[in-house]
């Protein structure tokens, strides 16, 4: 009984040794750095807004800015900016993909969708509608199999306008950032 | 009955020995928990005041035409007329802040050479530091151009 005795304080020691250890690696765990959720809203805006603002070099005003020639890509898609270009929506996802790929957050990080929808009213060619998609679109939230349902994904928005004979139109343009 | 009496006492003696060890390795354990949340939350304090500084920033009428559009003729009168420490004395000590443009070349820009130039920085130190990058516009004031730049705010980890 003596020998059971001290066995089961050792054993209860032991217990309490481990124990503390699972104590102390719950706390290390709970007391990570608050996750940047912040800092990456406000990049992923800004992306968005700078890339739409930003001239392109054309100075026709279809063309002038990243967010004329996405209107020109949906408008006028065959429209050339310059003869020796490619036409307006060739163009747009070649300028966007470009600006894109030069931000090292994107490059090296984050997986990003580039999206520009019509709103109110449907842009075709003969080839189909319009919508553009630039990067990965596993992110597009709107799929059933979309990437953003089983990770973190970081949205910002914005509009582009214009008025042709009167009537107002809307484009909706998305961009959607996720860690690789 | 001497050896029954002399094995009680070696079982309590190793009982109590244990217990210490516990009760040291508690104080240990608690010690350095408290000075790895004091480093944490240091850091977290750095990192939050450069995200405060960066937003503030981006708004900042010494150097934006609008909200994330900086103006290169006010970030070129900055670099150049107004120094460092007078920049601190509004926006704190310890800090930095550089702008570029996207361009591969690296022009910091001076009275001389605007506005072929694009390249600006302010307070810029060689020590570590919690660094922000921000996609941004930067309006060229001699072209009437947008170009697409980022800037980069940092916080100082000692004080400068």
């Amino acid at each position: 009984m003596k020998r059971h005795k001290a066995q089961t304080s050792a054993i209860l020691i032991i217990l309490v040794i481990v124990i503390f250890i699972g104590v102390a690696v719950t706390l290390l765990q709970l007391a990570k750095t608050v996750s940047k959720e912040e800092y990456i809203n406000l990049y992923t805006g800004n992306l968005l807004r700078s890339v739409l603002k930003t001239d392109t070099g054309h100075t026709q005003p279809e063309c002038r800015k990243v967010s004329d020639l996405l209107a020109c890509a949906f408008f006028t898609p065959t429209y050339r900016c310059s003869p020796e270009e490619p036409p307006c929506l060739e163009l747009a996802n070649e300028t966007i993909t470009n600006y894109m790929s030069k931000f090292d957050m994107i490059r090296k990080n984050f997986n990003y969708l580039f999206k520009v929808e019509s709103e109110g009213f449907i842009a075709a060619t003969d080839s189909g509608i319009i919508d553009i998609k630039i990067g990965d679109e596993r992110l597009d939230i709107r799929r059933g199999d979309s990437l953003c349902r089983k990770q973190r994904c970081w949205t910002a928005n914005d509009v582009i306008q214009r008025t042709d004979n009167g009537e107002q139109y809307i484009l909706k343009v998305q961009l959607i950032i996720s860690k690789r | 009955m001497r050896f029954k009496s002399q094995s009680n006492l070696m079982e309590y003696l190793l009982l109590i020995f244990f217990v210490v060890f516990i009760i040291v390795a508690l104080i240990l354990f608690i010690t350095w928990w408290q000075v790895t949340q004091l480093g944490m939350k240091k850091s977290q304090e750095i990192e939050d005041r450069a995200l405060s500084l960066t937003k503030e920033i981006l708004i900042n009428g010494f150097f934006v035409k609008e909200e994330s559009v900086f103006d290169d003729g006010k970030l070129t009168a900055a670099n150049t007329t107004i120094k460092c420490e007078e920049l601190k004395h509004i926006l704190g000590e310890g800090w930095f802040m550089k702008i570029k443009t996207l361009d591969e070349s690296v022009i910091p820009c001076n009275e001389d050479n605007y506005p072929d130039c694009n390249y600006w920085e302010f307070c810029v130190q060689d020590n570590p530091a919690s660094i922000y990058a921000i996609p941004v516009n930067i309006y060229r004031r001699v072209q009437d151009r947008y170009d697409l730049g980022v800037l980069y705010v940092g916080v100082y980890y000692e004080k400068t």
